[in-house]
């Protein structure tokens, strides 16, 4: 199929009604999640997570997907009103976006961030379509011994680049595929890590274990410590929101500059949007010809990181598609929703399913324009939610895990689970472990130990399989650099920290 | 024999991990007591309560257990936010979406 008759079967499955309504639903509680601090992208999605199982396949992604890049559209009216960035992708935009709000240019630092996020996700979703079949058919080659080297190479990545200690999440992301391999053996037949529990044949709930490391590990962290803020109204006026002449002048090349960079980071396991702002803030203040207006207010310092973030929500879907290999935990979450559907993420997924790779990737398309529509006219509106106080919230956010958990299998045993790995979840919060690379693991370990077989059986279980063929070989070699740059690194960090 | 390669890594990186720390100073603990205590009650108990109960009264359950992580308490407060959820919980899930679960049920 070529493409424009590709593009054609994505539009007409995400212009059907029931999509549109879902994606309208998904972009919406994006944005309001984003806006509300203390409840994060990952808790939501894991909210309506189930939902989306009573849905068909591709509405329910449709709707997954718009909360995704909805929080980031979302996330930067708090970074410019309250200097309180709504998720970690927006942190830097507050660096400017705040002192621009102080000047009384808050309106327009939301005007133009929502533009810079519609152009940065424009550029995105053009590289998905372009990109995601020449990779997916490239893959196609690879079997089960190139596969499993890929995911080694993700997972590493995806737990060492993301900053903090490497040991620790490269600790998690083991963790989770152990946990991922609690249940039936899939080849032996045999239980494993069942302790006896009946319960348990099934492995562990994956809705449980997203919702307890996401959402109520944040819900114990944040109890007692946001407060609600006042804001002024006058602020976020329709008539206050118009740029001049010179803010448009001086936005276009922040805009065309965080696009690629962002599209860059989004494709790279580990990175994701939130690293792609930070550095495209970081160029734009090294090639200004003015470097002190950044910090003070400068509309580059909002336009780049704001592009670059939603370029970056969007190409994350490339790996995910093409290769079946999340980049991070809510590419993971989303393949999970895939899965249980009983479709397996791959690389055949875009011959198989066309209707689903395209109508969800022509959904973005329709998700970005309603967001669009979203946030100009009513910004009044959600910065009002800022001062829903979040001992009203937190309850109910409870409440709609506990039901999501519950709901999903009608067992009170999944419930249970959320308590246990709620626990700990908020012990890997107080230790610093993060949770991202747990839920990867998680995911992909079933996939991983299936490949990791066939491969073994495929050379008598000879373990030189994975060096010895070229593709495998060369990704663990690469593989190897990055463990041996971030280990690297992590001492030299150390040495200076004690040099000082 | 995966999850023992598994394991044989984890042993590795748990090393690596805790021998460094042990000769490094470390900062105190952030350990909270209350939050997660009543935060997690208030799961436990709608998993105990919502397969006899329903789905209401689980609601009333864990809403209103997790406000008690709260540094201050107010009972009328409570109640109006515990009573408001559980007819959300009722109007999304029974009504709304009509999810096959029982919202009200006395087993006795």
């Amino acid at each position: 199929m070529d493409l424009l008759s590709q593009i054609s079967l994505g539009l007409d499955v995400a212009l059907q009604p029931v999509n549109l309504l879902y994606c309208f639903v998904g972009v919406a509680v994006g944005t309001v999640i984003g806006v509300i601090p203390g409840v994060g992208t990952l808790a939501a999605m894991s909210m309506l997570f189930p939902l989306s199982f009573l849905l068909e396949p591709v509405t329910g992604l449709i709707m997954l997907a718009g909360i995704w890049y909805g929080t980031t559209y979302g996330g930067s009216t708090t970074s410019i009103l309250l200097n309180i960035p709504g998720t970690p992708a927006n942190a830097v935009t507050a660096l400017d976006g705040y002192p621009m709000a102080r000047q009384g240019r808050g309106g327009i630092a939301l005007f133009m961030t929502t533009v810079a996020s519609f152009f940065g996700a424009t550029f995105g979703i053009l590289l998905v379509m372009l990109f995601s079949p020449a990779i997916a058919a490239y893959a196609l080659e690879f079997g089960p011994t190139e596969y499993f080297a890929l995911m080694v190479l993700g997972l590493v990545a995806a737990s060492s680049i993301s900053g903090g200690s490497v040991a620790k999440g490269l600790a998690m992301v083991t963790l989770g595929i152990m946990l991922g391999c609690v249940g039936i053996d899939l080849n032996a037949g045999t239980p494993r890590f069942t302790f006896g529990q009946p319960e348990l044949m099934d492995g562990v709930s994956l809705i449980a274990l997203a919702m307890a490391i996401f959402g109520v590990s944040e819900v114990i962290m944040t109890v007692r410590r946001v407060k609600a803020t006042d804001i002024d109204p006058e602020t976020v006026r329709l008539k206050a929101m118009l740029p001049s002449r010179d803010d448009l002048r001086r936005s276009w090349f922040p805009m065309l500059r965080g696009s690629s960079v962002g599209s860059f980071f989004g494709t790279l396991p580990g990175t994701g949007p939130a690293i792609a702002a930070f550095v495209a803030y970081a160029i734009e203040r090294r090639l200004a010809r003015e470097p002190d207006r950044f910090g003070d207010g400068a509309i580059e310092g909002i336009m780049a990181p704001e592009t670059a973030n939603n370029a970056a929500d969007q190409t994350a879907f490339i790996p995910t598609l093409a290769l079946g290999i999340p980049g991070s935990a809510t590419m993971a979450l989303l393949l999970g929703a895939l899965m249980i559907h009983g479709i397996v993420p791959g690389p055949t997924l875009m011959q198989d399913r066309p209707e689903l790779v395209w109508g969800l990737i022509m959904s973005f398309w329709v998700g970005n324009l309603m967001l669009l529509v979203l946030n100009i006219p009513f910004i009044g509106l959600w910065v009002r939610l800022l001062t829903v106080p979040y001992r009203l919230l937190y309850p109910v956010v409870l409440m709609f895990i506990c039901i999501g958990v519950y709901s999903f299998a009608n067992s009170a045993f999944d419930v249970w689970q959320l308590v246990v790995l709620g626990l700990m979840g908020y012990a890997m919060r107080v230790f610093a472990f993060p949770a991202a690379p747990m839920l990867l693991g998680f995911v992909l370990g079933p996939m991983m130990e299936e490949h990791f077989r066939r491969a073994m059986i495929l050379s008598r279980g000879d373990l030189m399989t994975f060096v010895e063929r070229p593709i495998s070989g060369t990704i663990i070699a690469v593989t190897l650099v990055i463990l041996l740059a971030s280990g690297w690194s992590v001492l030299r960090r150390r040495r200076r920290a004690r040099a000082a | 024999m995966f999850p023992t390669i598994l394991g044989t890594i984890l042993v590795v990186l748990g090393l690596a991990v805790a021998i460094p720390a042990a000769f490094r100073a470390g900062g105190p603990m952030d350990l909270r007591r209350w939050s997660p205590t009543f935060v997690l009650l208030g799961i436990a108990a709608f998993a105990l309560v919502v397969r006899p109960f329903g789905l209401i009264p689980a609601t009333i359950a864990v809403v209103g257990l997790s406000q008690l992580a709260e540094r201050e308490v107010k009972p009328g407060r409570m109640l109006l936010l515990t009573g408001f959820a559980a007819l959300l919980a009722w109007g999304i899930f029974g009504l709304a979406l009509g999810l096959p679960m029982r919202m009200l049920n006395w087993p006795f």
